[in-house]
């Protein structure tokens, strides 16, 4: 029971959030209104996708140093979780975007770089399922989720910053939300961390059907 | 990371809950003040709990399966 206590901690910040979140009183912002509230939970979604990236990759350099097909499997359904954790942020933003800038879509840096980003890691999933060979596969695979983080960090975290954006914390001077008030980032920070423990949990329930699939074909 | 850690974490989340909800600003900026004051708000907190803790149900079974499922042997 005492291993579990991890995803029991996701489920209450979240549920924190779900609760909290919206029963607080929010700063009164201009257009934003109530919406702010979605802060807890679009934002945690990329930050949970990129999280399960970092891991993945961790887990892609370790198959490329011990050749274990256990590290292809973690790393793979990381990917996969990470992606479906991306499609939620991404179906979020367009609908709070469309709130806000007027616009599901309005070309904005971090919403285009963010999609470059999610189609490279797409087409690493294309590309798993075109392989048959599981050692070049696990190898190929590796060294392509190397490249998609070396490209997906600056593509989310860092080039959208250094532009105009109309998402915060970037050069461009967003006017209804500049920076994140200080009575919502204590809330939102342990609510960010209950979104990545559920990703994990999540994560390891892909990775442990995976495992099994291998055994019962004698894969593994 | 124990209990005590744990219990900490949880100590600081409630604190900050109760320290939290006082704060008055700006009027003008159109808020779903009366929505809140009707306490109709708490109706859609519930159902999004219901929902929530429901889904963590069925992830807890489904994590019961796989577990059985990992103690076959298909070796066989």
């Amino acid at each position: 029971m005492l291993k579990h206590w991890w995803k029991a901690l996701g489920a209450l910040l979240v549920l924190y959030g779900i609760i909290y979140g919206l029963a607080m009183n929010v700063p009164k912002l201009d257009i934003l209104n109530e919406t702010i509230r979605n802060v807890f939970f679009h934002v945690p979604m990329w930050f949970t996708m990129t999280v399960l990236f970092v891991i993945s990759v961790y887990y892609a350099i370790m198959y490329l140093a011990k050749n274990d097909l256990k590290y292809d499997i973690w790393s793979s359904q990381l990917i996969k979780t990470g992606l479906y954790f991306g499609c939620l942020g991404m179906l979020t933003g367009m609908l709070w975007a469309r709130s806000t800038w007027g616009a599901f879509w309005s070309n904005d840096p971090k919403q285009v770089m963010t999609l470059l980003s999610m189609l490279i890691y797409f087409a690493y999933v294309v590309l798993r399922t075109s392989i048959t060979d599981l050692e070049k596969r696990a190898r190929i695979s590796a060294v392509f989720n190397v490249i998609a983080f070396a490209l997906m960090i600056p593509l989310i975290w860092i080039l959208p910053r250094l532009t105009e954006s109309l998402h915060p914390g970037t050069g461009g001077d967003n006017p209804a939300f500049g920076k994140m008030a200080p009575e919502l980032s204590i809330v939102f920070r342990p609510v960010a961390i209950g979104w990545i423990l559920m990703g994990l949990w999540i994560a390891t329930l892909f990775i442990r059907t995976e495992i099994i699939k291998y055994k019962k074909q004698e894969l593994l | 990371m124990k209990l005590p850690v744990f219990f900490s974490m949880l100590f600081m989340l409630l604190s900050q809950a109760i320290t939290l909800s006082a704060q008055e600003t700006a009027p003008k900026v159109q808020m779903a003040e009366n929505f809140y004051g009707e306490g109709k708000i708490y109706i859609v907190i519930a159902v999004m709990t219901i929902i929530f803790v429901g889904l963590i149900i069925y992830m807890i079974r489904l994590e019961r399966k796989i577990k059985q499922l990992e103690q076959k042997d298909f070796r066989n």
